[in-house]
């Protein structure tokens, strides 16, 4: 198996998966979605509120906000230990938020909420929660958790997580009359004006499409305006696998928490199934 | 034991105040229309 890291930014990276079975790659973009634990809150304690929107709206926005999480998977309590119990140690952190509005309205930003611990905070300072005309008043404590995006989605690590088979154009312009290639060429622009500029500079052979483009129209260029001179197919042996992260987990750690989980419950069925055969091998 | 605002004088008063006159009536005004006043009580809510 070989990993090309094609894209790797603070909040998302692009991989080049190659040799990797689909079931592999497809059990990891699962795991981040619904395993991989992350910080948000899951209980408000109301102290007053007297705007527009019901306690339930204001908590469920709350549920949604992204918390930094880093550090939090190794200070806090597992998912499974904290889901039931409402005041265990090493569980919650709790933000507060106590904002008025006196003359002028005030719109409370995420990043008005004050957290006890720092490592704990809003992702984003700049979303909005709630808008209060003049004379109202929130007041709330904010209790978050380690959770699972299986239990809610707001404890879903990443935004996308999604893989595809590497698309491969396969082409030769030197079969072609020039008019042929000029029409050819115009209708991969509208795809890609870079691919379109790289096809027309190799003129003939194989180009992996490794940007981060939609190739469904190369489909229709291939049977209209480059019909014999162009085709795509799908390497079914390679995946690109995108992962965005809310911002509560760098891209790189959902990833690796993934695969720490996909090893725990590999090895856990392994043992099941050993214990279950009178001791059998296990590798 | 809920608490009610009057719409006109703004006086605030209870259920029993309430019972004095006959409808929905502020006890002191007479106004018809009664605001109910959010329990002093915190509240806890799944952010859910």
């Amino acid at each position: 198996m070989e990993i090309t890291v094609l894209e790797s930014t603070p909040t998302r990276v692009r991989l080049l998966v190659k040799d990797a079975p689909l079931a592999l790659v497809n059990a990891v973009r699962r795991l981040i979605l619904s395993e991989v634990p992350v910080m948000a809150v899951d209980e408000v304690i109301f102290l007053e509120n007297n705007t527009a929107m019901y306690d339930e709206i204001i908590a469920h926005r709350l549920g949604l906000v992204p918390l930094t999480s880093e550090r939090a998977l190794e200070k806090y309590r597992s998912p499974e230990e904290c889901a039931e119990c409402t005041d265990c140690e090493d569980c919650f952190v709790s933000l507060y938020l106590d904002i008025a509005a006196e003359d002028q309205p005030v719109i409370v930003y995420s990043g008005d909420l004050k957290s006890t611990d720092p490592d704990v905070q809003p992702v984003y300072d700049n979303m909005p929660l709630i808008y209060l005309a003049p004379g109202q008043r929130v007041s709330l404590e904010a209790r978050a958790r380690l959770g699972r995006g299986k239990e809610h989605a707001k404890w879903s690590a990443a935004t996308v997580a999604a893989h595809k088979y590497l698309p491969v154009i396969k082409f030769d312009f030197t079969k072609a009359s020039r008019e042929t290639v000029e029409e050819c060429i115009e209708c991969i622009e509208g795809a890609s004006r870079e691919i379109a500029k790289k096809l027309r500079e190799m003129k003939k052979g194989e180009y992996q499409v490794l940007e981060d483009v939609n190739t469904s129209l190369y489909h229709y260029c291939s049977r209209t305006a480059c019909k014999d001179v162009l085709e795509i197919e799908y390497r079914d042996d390679s995946f690109i696998l995108t992962i965005e992260s809310t911002g509560a987990l760098p891209p790189k750690r959902i990833l690796t928490e993934a695969l720490r989980i996909l090893e725990e419950k590999s090895r856990s069925l392994l043992e099941a199934l050993g214990a279950s055969t009178g001791g059998g091998e296990s590798s | 034991m809920a608490h009610y605002k009057c719409g006109k004088c703004g006086k605030e008063f209870t259920d029993e105040d309430i019972k004095l006159l006959p409808g929905i009536r502020c006890p002191y005004c007479g106004y018809r229309v009664i605001y109910k006043i959010r329990p002093s009580s915190i509240r806890r809510v799944k952010a859910i």
